[in-house]
């Protein structure tokens, strides 16, 4: 199992994560964490708590709401210390469903890979208006 | 005046910093001034992601105290606009002590950790806290907490007399 965390600015987790049940049905072995009110030390700590607490035996994924900013910063760093991390920024619900339906099949760099394109299919704009 | 936004934020370089205050005030530069980033480099390479994020152009650049007190006192960055970021009230004496100029600081992040009391919903402080504080302000330099540029402007002497 690759196991999924959402770490992002405020609510947006949890309702990500919410959103993606109303569309799947009950999901598992994903957890949300949020930046609010958290110094990076304590953001760290809730990181490493969620992975070490979980030992997914084919890894983490982190999945962020935006690049620089500190649940990237915090992921990253966790990433650039820890083995069997990988760290997606710009998470949206394309990317989510796309993690969600797709961990089983792929390693933990190629689902990282295989999640952020299908997060970026996910924005585009109608043509021929 | 080169400097444009002088902030104590224990986040550093983050959304806040990067997208509420640069798009207010248009930085060109934002410092991370911090001996211990500094000297590790991916540490360095994490902060500096943030120049694809922000919606202008933007260098990040880390630096040691030393590097920020002789880029500062430079001439190259007259045309610049430049926000300074620091981790601590304690790092910001440091700075001041070994040559910054400023009669104003932000108080943007000083999030909670044990035996800290609240200032604000941003800002906890213990005594040491405290009383580099009030050293700056016996420095003749201003203390105004605020988290984004809308937010409420506090006033730090006012709020620690209060709480003692």
């Amino acid at each position: 199992m690759i196991g999924g965390i959402v770490l992002t600015h405020g609510k947006i987790a949890s309702a990500l994560i919410q959103a993606a049940e109303s569309i799947m049905g009950d999901v598992n072995n994903i957890y949300d964490l949020s930046t609010a009110n958290l110094s990076l030390n304590d953001i760290n700590v809730s990181l490493k708590q969620t992975i070490a607490s979980q030992s997914w035996e084919n890894g983490t994924l982190i999945m962020v709401s935006l690049m620089g900013g500190s649940c990237w910063n915090a992921a990253v760093g966790i990433a650039r210390q820890q083995p069997k991390i990988e760290v997606v920024s710009g998470v949206n619900l394309a990317m989510l469903i796309s993690f969600l339906s797709k961990r089983d099949h792929f390693s933990l760099p190629e689902l990282a890979e295989i999640i952020k394109k299908d997060g970026i299919r996910g924005i585009d704009r109608p043509l021929n208006l | 005046m080169p400097l444009v936004l002088v902030r104590i934020d224990d986040r550093l370089v983050h959304g806040q910093v990067v997208v509420g205050w640069g798009m207010h005030l248009n930085p060109d530069r934002i410092i991370l001034s911090s001996d211990t980033i500094a000297s590790s480099p991916w540490e360095k390479d994490i902060y500096m992601s943030a120049e694809a994020t922000a919606p202008y152009p933007l260098t990040i650049s880390v630096m040691s105290q030393d590097e920020t007190i002789s880029f500062l006192n430079g001439h190259l960055i007259e045309k610049e606009k430049i926000i300074l970021l620091v981790e601590s009230p304690q790092e910001l004496v440091e700075l001041v002590k070994k040559g910054l100029k400023i009669d104003k600081v932000n108080i943007g992040g000083m999030h909670y950790k044990q035996g800290k009391r609240r200032l604000a919903q941003y800002i906890f402080v213990d005594e040491r806290d405290i009383s580099f504080f009030k050293e700056l302000s016996k420095m003749n330099i201003q203390l105004e907490g605020r988290d984004v540029p809308s937010g409420k402007k506090i006033n730090i002497i006012d709020m620690i007399v209060s709480l003692q």
